[in-house]
């Protein structure tokens, strides 16, 4: 969160003088480690999510074909 | 909240737009998962606008500071390199969904009346989204960029006076200078959006208001049915976005946008130079014309060519009216699957060449 919120601390336009004092080398990203675990994070984050879903879509579509005929027509416009 | 939803309500008209929206349905049947292609492409654009914006915090267009600036951007801006690939790598999964969205809506007949002006639209936003492209192509001002925007303004040239006069008002001159990346800069985030999204609107408001197309197969069967679109389909909209973000983080994260070298217009064009991959398809057409067929430049009738296959594809609904698919002419029937081999093919011959 202090990685993003910094993002928009940086001027427009690099300055030489600005660069100088930053200590980041040039072109250095994360260690591949780091780039690993996050993105294991990351996908067991939407994983689980997704599992969430999946249990979600069968219980509206279950409510939906549990609904009367009538009820669906009136508020659906259609009957499925 | 309640009592939020009440103020609302007290001074916004919204029961009908609620109403509206619980009685949304799409329709339910084997080929359901192609109404989903929409949904990730307003995901994609988002994921656009967003990083996009961000980028322009740090992003100087300049002769001299479109590469540094970029420079500075991926080395000591927290996050910068994430960002810049994100939106790389999005425009490129943007893209990819679109060419799916538009196979698919061509493949299903989805531009049969009373949808006609849904596929214009659609075939329009198409042609701005690949033009977003090629304009953010030049933004990073490295030594790539310049040789393919050099490509792809010449290439209008060859369609005489008009093409000239298209190449000099994107150019801003005879070359690529400064100028060009001004111009290019003002179109990718100003000019393009301007057109883009109230026709993106206009889109979208067409959908709702004529739902979404049955293929006709499913339409003779006759056996399909509705979901609501809240919350049934949405549900399944998000799955598709979730999987999609995490593709591009992971894109992102695991191949860095490439930074390449600070353009030098005095440069010798790089050996072997490929425009981006939704262009190869055009570039291998250019490619197949002879240097001169019957005293007339090849590029000249390629350009002339791929125009009026441009337009047919425009007016498609209106060349191809008969809603009954067993009595369309053979030509048209078979015009969308030969379509999309053609740019298939030619893709994959201008990647593996």
């Amino acid at each position: 969160m202090k990685r993003l919120w910094s993002f928009f601390l940086f001027p427009l336009v690099p300055s030489p003088a600005l660069a100088a004092t930053q200590k980041v080398p040039p072109l250095r990203l994360d260690p591949l480690l780091d780039r690993i675990l996050f993105l294991l994070l990351l996908w067991l984050i939407i994983i689980a999510l997704i599992v969430i879903l999946r249990w979600k879509i069968q219980l509206a579509d279950a409510l939906y074909r549990m609904m009367p005929k009538e009820v669906r027509k009136s508020e659906h416009g259609k009957e499925s | 909240m309640r009592q939020l939803r009440h103020w609302l309500r007290e001074r916004i008209e919204l029961e009908g737009l609620l109403r509206f929206l619980k009685g949304k349905t799409v329709p339910h049947h084997r080929h359901s998962y192609i109404y989903l292609s929409g949904g990730v492409l307003l995901f994609l654009l988002a994921i656009q606008v967003i990083s996009g914006t961000l980028l322009l915090a740090h992003y100087s267009p300049g002769e001299n500071t479109a590469f540094e600036s970029i420079v500075h951007l991926v080395t000591q801006v927290p996050m910068g390199a994430y960002i810049r690939s994100i939106h790389s790598w999005g425009a490129n999964l943007m893209v990819f969904f679109l060419f799916l969205h538009l196979f698919c809506v061509l493949l299903y007949k989805g531009y049969r009346r009373p949808r006609e002006l849904t596929w214009m639209g659609g075939f329009l936003l198409f042609i701005l989204v690949l033009a977003s492209g090629f304009s953010g192509y030049l933004l990073p001002w490295n030594q790539l960029a310049l040789a393919a925007t050099k490509v792809g303004t010449d290439a209008p040239r060859a369609l005489g006076l008009p093409g000239i006069w298209i190449s000099l008002l994107l150019r801003g001159g005879q070359d690529i200078t400064g100028v060009t990346l001004g111009r290019f800069f003002a179109l990718h985030v100003w000019g393009l959006p301007l057109l883009f999204f109230p026709l993106l609107a206009l889109h979208l408001f067409l959908v709702q208001m004529q739902g979404m197309a049955v293929p006709p197969s499913i339409e003779r069967e006759g056996g399909y049915g509705v979901i609501p679109f809240f919350p049934n389909f949405l549900y399944r909209d998000l799955v598709l976005w979730l999987l999609t973000l995490g593709v591009v983080l992971t894109l992102a994260v695991l191949f860095p946008w490439p930074l390449g070298e600070k353009a030098d217009p005095l440069a010798p064009t790089p050996e072997g130079i490929k425009p981006e991959w939704y262009f190869l398809f055009l570039f291998q057409t250019l490619k197949l014309f002879p240097a001169r067929i019957m005293g007339i430049s090849g590029e000249s009738i390629a350009m002339i060519v791929i125009l009026w296959v441009a337009l047919a594809t425009f007016l498609y609904p209106f060349i191809d009216r008969q809603a009954e698919p067993t009595k369309t002419p053979l030509l048209l029937r078979l015009a969308p699957y030969l379509g999309i081999s053609y740019v298939l093919f030619m893709t994959l011959w201008g990647l593996l060449s």
